[in-house]
């Protein structure tokens, strides 16, 4: 039996989108605990928020780049400045419907950015993410 | 006042004037208006050393004469105004002249006037105008071999400051010619830039909004990819054949509609923040051909090709642009015989152009300019496959060169596609 991971953070302002993303990842039964925010700012609030005395700490952050009000980017931007202890999992992982090259050279220059990779999500592409960032959960 | 002169000097022109046109007439009034006051300086300056009523009455026709143009602006008979402008200031200096004698140097106004019907008239007099420029001199040499026999009709003491005085308000004239021609010219051209640049915008705009909304495309359709999947998944069993057909046809649309919103987006990028660099054709024509190798050695094309030359531009845009000319050449054949292919290429001072010739279907005459527009095709997909977008990349590409790109065929007589690209290509302009 191998291990899961903690949690899973979805931010993406798309309910379709997260129910597939959710879909996937059950089926993949990777992890028993995800946490969806629709927003950007959501997304920081549940970062910086301590539930029983920690702060979630998920795993992997699957972030969608392209959202109104608060896009990825500045997500990026806010996240970055947040205090280490409450800084996410290992990964955070890009996921976008763009095919636009310049979106995938603009995500390289945040360094918090450890993997990219198109939408929609499949159980594949999620297999590989969690391969090469967590071994020991395979 | 100032309001007013503004008025006086826009008489004849309407919102729907062209700008070209608007110019001229612009330039009549302010010359006009440097006529009435010249006379009126000279009916003053008699007024108060000779005055006789002969005089005022002379003066006087010059500066009812000098009225008319603007009046007949005013009743947008702007080009029988013109001709009448420089008819009547004529009539003017030599009146004024043939009274007072050449002693006045009145009949040097005449230089000045040979500069007005060329800036006054575009192509409503066609050659006339130049005609009508060297009557100028004409007038001045009658008016010289008039005196030599003949006397002014009235004679009048003449000192030198009134020479003097004569002699200014001539290069006052010529003066003031320079100055409202290059004001004129000055007005015109920032117009033009303005119209220019509002054109560029809008065309920034277009491209925007293109890649914007094949981006925000993209999305929807992705979900109803996902969900059709997600239903097939769940709901779907084998046995059930209709459903596998529509699944079939719902599959089908989908990607179709996705590979459109991919070339446009594609197409939209199109040459984005690459620079251009030398290109050796040859090499792009042998990748071309190894690229497309298979399809060669299957079909048994022949391709003949002279050598080519090393231009400026972009790379991998220009090999895309071989890639699509040549392989419609092997695909619009009717497969009687194998495809052949002629690749050429001529230069003139300022362009290379570069042809690609086939022994194929040929194309309609009246479908010439068609068959450059995006998705359209003229055939079916049973007949040809293809999404009908080769050619319109293929047509930026040659418009990011600053080329054009054209066919020359008749139905079952092959195609002849000829594109030119600009010889003095920079990365400054395109960069803009």
């Amino acid at each position: 039996m191998k291990k899961k991971l903690d949690k899973i953070l979805i931010i993406d302002d798309s309910e379709a989108d997260v129910f597939i993303m959710k879909r996937i990842i059950n089926k993949a039964e990777v992890t028993n605990n995800i946490i969806t925010a629709f927003g950007a700012q959501e997304a920081l609030e549940y970062l910086s928020q301590k539930i029983e005395g920690c702060y979630p700490k998920p795993n992997i952050v699957l972030l969608d780049i392209n959202m109104p009000n608060m896009s990825g980017w500045e997500f990026l931007d806010e996240y970055e400045k947040l205090d280490k202890e409450m800084k996410a999992g290992e990964i955070i992982c890009m996921i976008t419907t763009s095919k636009d090259p310049s979106e995938r050279d603009r995500a390289k220059r945040f360094n918090i950015v450890d993997d990219f990779t198109h939408k929609p999500l499949t159980k594949e592409k999620l297999m590989e993410i969690i391969e090469e960032n967590f071994p020991q959960y395979v | 006042m100032k309001k007013y002169l503004i008025k006086f000097i826009e008489l004849g022109i309407h919102p729907k004037t062209s700008l070209e046109r608007s110019r001229r007439i612009r330039f009549a009034n302010s010359m006009s208006l440097m006529g009435i006051l010249t006379s009126i300086l000279f009916l003053l300056i008699f007024f108060f050393t000779q005055w006789s009523d002969l005089i005022g009455f002379i003066i006087g026709i010059t500066v009812v004469s000098t009225f008319v143009p603007p009046i007949l602006n005013f009743y947008q008979k702007t080009t029988l105004s013109r001709v009448v402008f420089v008819l009547a200031a004529a009539f003017d200096v030599i009146l004024l002249t043939l009274y007072f004698g050449p002693k006045l140097h009145i009949q040097y106004f005449l230089f000045a006037l040979t500069g007005y019907p060329l800036i006054l008239f575009g192509k409503e007099l066609k050659k006339w105008k130049y005609l009508l420029s060297s009557l100028m001199l004409v007038f001045y040499i009658l008016l010289y071999f008039y005196f030599i026999k003949n006397r002014p009709f009235i004679s009048i003491d003449v000192n030198d400051d009134t020479f003097l005085l004569i002699d200014c308000l001539i290069f006052l004239l010529i003066y003031a010619l320079y100055f409202f021609f290059e004001r004129e010219t000055d007005y015109y051209s920032n117009h033009l830039s303005l119209k220019t640049q509002q054109l560029e915008e809008k065309n920034i705009e277009l491209e925007q909004f293109a890649s914007i909304a094949s981006h925000d495309l993209h999305e929807p359709l992705r979900t109803v990819d996902n969900f059709v999947e997600i239903i097939k998944e769940e709901y779907h069993d084998d046995s059930n054949e209709n459903a596998k057909e529509y699944f079939h046809f719902i599959h089908d649309a989908l990607k179709r509609m996705q590979d459109m919103i991919d070339n446009l987006l594609e197409y939209t990028r199109l040459g984005k923040g690459k620079q251009f660099e030398v290109t050796d054709i040859n090499k792009v024509l042998d990748e071309v051909q190894l690229d497309l190798h298979n399809l060669i050695q299957n079909k048994k094309v022949i391709i003949n090709c002279t050598v080519m030359p090393q231009i400026f531009g972009l790379k991998s845009e220009l090999k895309q642009v071989f890639q699509n000319l040549i392989s419609n050449g092997i695909k619009f054949q009717d497969n009687t015989k194998p495809p052949e292919l002629w690749i050429t290429d001529h230069y003139d001072a300022n362009s290379w152009i570069f042809c690609i010739a086939d022994n194929g279907i040929g194309i309609d005459h009246k479908k010439h300019h068609e068959i450059f527009q995006m998705f359209n095709k003229l055939h079916s997909d049973k007949l040809y496959k293809g999404q009908g977008i080769g050619l319109a990349f293929c047509k930026k590409i040659i418009e990011l060169h600053q080329g054009k790109i054209w066919v020359e065929s008749e139905k079952g007589m092959g195609s002849r596609f000829y594109f030119s690209i600009n010889k003095n290509l920079t990365n400054e302009e395109k960069a803009r």
